[in-house]
């Protein structure tokens, strides 16, 4: 039986800039790969958020087994005046990774975001592309228990993104545990092992992907 | 599918989960911090070559400008004191330059502090590491800053003939003294600048006026000449507390021990310490409620 590795359970968390979250009773479990959809201000962010410890419930918990990591936007905590290099480190060591792991893990970092040519440049020199292809490499590196993404799997060029994706089904096969807050519905169509469709700050509905995007696109009229 | 989340709703915790927010006792806050500070230690080391790197990276002479700054400025009040003022004492230079540099780091880490969760907003929200972090990777760049200046006094030690002797200890202890009570205060104050944004411009009068009413320009013995040893009004001047630090700066570089009563030395060994606990533990308690305020 699969252990349960994320539970989010809350009853009236609110949070007044962006969408409240209410009675939101959630289990996740290892291995599993959770899509959010949900139209803009339905909470989809907060509660990955929430999950990420980032924001503290007013009410109810969040427990987690293992550990975890937020990519969420594109060079978040990265240093324009460092170097690509300078900023695996940062970056490695923001999502909560020790030095030696990722002194070990650069030279395949680097080749994974094919910046041979421009690591030890300036991160301020980098187009927004590759500034997203440094970031899902050093977040997806390390491969963490639990990987929250939000709305970043979009970026980069068609070869890049199909390899991100590659690299998430390889993540579900070594059983670690995604949510991924996406508007891509065809990529959660094929990685995901179910959907949660959020609306006003609640779970609407929650099941296989075909079924929850079918509700979305039926609440969408 | 179902209309509602599942499995049905328990508000049962597995043991086998960690809570994301485990509540911290009132009396283990000050060690939460220190323990998370130590966890993210390497993270820390990056977030203070970062800060150090944007101060001085575009610059031409990098980061020679933080012996620069203080070199120039001391050759001012050299100017304006010996040269122009003709002042007796040939060391008031450097004593001004050692208050400048124990009050800037005092300064600098308190309105950091009292700012950091409010000027790192874009990351807090998008990142789920100890939120002390922020203010700790500032105190730690200013201390570094702080130190490299103090390398300006060396020249001035050469031309009064002032040889290093054993007081120096009191040098890492004062910017030690400064330090903690700087962090402490702004801790206490940080989540409610959150909410009231207003605490910050209070704190940058506050360090503005209170370059002027702390031992930079002046130092405690003018003060005790002036106002006579036993005058309260000694007792009111002593309750800033980094008049003794600054005055151990000044007189660690000059090779003597200052003369200060017993209950003024055990409240300015004291304060540090308070400041540090109060403000964990107001820092641990409320600082997270605060982030979707953000």
């Amino acid at each position: 039986m699969k252990r349960m590795l994320l539970s989010s359970i809350g009853k009236s968390t609110k949070y007044p800039q962006t969408c409240g979250l209410s009675d939101i009773s959630l289990t996740i479990n290892k291995g599993e790969i959770i899509g959010i959809i949900g139209r803009n201000g339905s909470g989809k962010s907060t509660l990955l958020r929430t999950m990420a410890g980032i924001y503290k419930p007013d009410n109810g918990w969040v427990g987690i087994n293992g550990q975890i990591s937020l990519l969420a936007g594109v060079g978040v905590g990265m240093n324009k005046d460092l170097t690509g290099r300078e900023n695996i480190h940062l970056y490695g060591s923001m999502l909560g990774h020790e030095r030696e792991v990722m002194d070990s893990m650069m030279d395949e970092i680097i080749t994974f975001s094919e910046l041979e040519g421009f690591i030890d440049e300036p991160f301020r020199t980098y187009s927004s592309g590759m500034k997203a292809r440094l970031g899902i490499s050093v977040a997806t590196a390390v491969q963490p228990d639990i990987l929250l993404i939000d709305e970043v799997l979009g970026v980069g060029d068609p070869g890049f993104k199909k390899k991100s994706q590659q690299r998430i089904r390889d993540m579900m096969e070594n059983s670690n545990t995604v949510v991924l807050v996406s508007h891509s519905f065809g990529l959660l169509k094929e990685i995901c092992s179910r959907m949660i469709m959020m609306e006003r700050g609640k779970i609407k509905c929650i099941g296989i992907p075909e079924e929850v995007i079918a509700a979305y696109h039926e609440a969408e009229g | 599918m179902s209309d509602t989340a599942q499995p049905p709703r328990s508000d049962e915790r597995s043991p086998s989960l960690e809570n994301l927010h485990p509540k911290v006792s009132v009396f283990s806050a000050p060690l939460h911090i220190r323990k998370n500070l130590s966890k993210h230690r390497y993270l820390l080391d990056n977030m203070v070559s970062r800060n150090l790197n944007q101060r001085y990276d575009k610059a031409l002479l990098g980061y020679l400008w933080t012996f620069l700054e203080p070199a120039l400025l001391a050759s001012v009040y050299y100017i304006l004191f010996i040269i122009i003022a003709n002042y007796d004492d040939k060391s008031y230079p450097m004593l001004i330059l050692l208050g400048v540099i124990g009050w800037g780091l005092f300064a600098r880490i308190l309105n950091s502090t009292v700012s950091s969760l409010v000027t790192n907003a874009g990351m807090i929200k998008q990142t789920g590491f100890p939120l002390e972090i922020y203010s700790a990777a500032e105190c730690k760049t200013n201390l570094v800053i702080s130190s490299i200046s103090l390398l300006t006094i060396i020249p001035f030690m050469f031309y009064l003939d002032l040889a290093p002797t054993v007081h120096l200890w009191m040098m890492p202890v004062a910017m030690f003294m400064l330090y903690l009570s700087a962090w402490g205060i702004g801790l206490m104050v940080a989540s409610a600048n959150v909410v009231f944004p207003d605490v910050a411009h209070a704190f940058r009068f506050i360090t503005r006026a209170g370059f002027f009413v702390s031992p930079v320009m002046w130092t405690y013995e003018m003060l005790i000449e002036r106002a006579g040893a036993d005058s309260s009004y000694i007792d009111i001047a002593m309750l800033n507390p980094v008049v003794i630090p600054l005055t151990m700066m000044k007189h660690s570089a000059q090779g003597t021990i200052p003369d200060f009563a017993y209950h003024h030395i055990i409240y300015a060994a004291v304060f540090p310490i308070l400041a540090y606990i109060f403000g964990s533990i107001i820092f641990t308690a409320t600082s997270r409620g605060v982030v979707k305020r953000l």
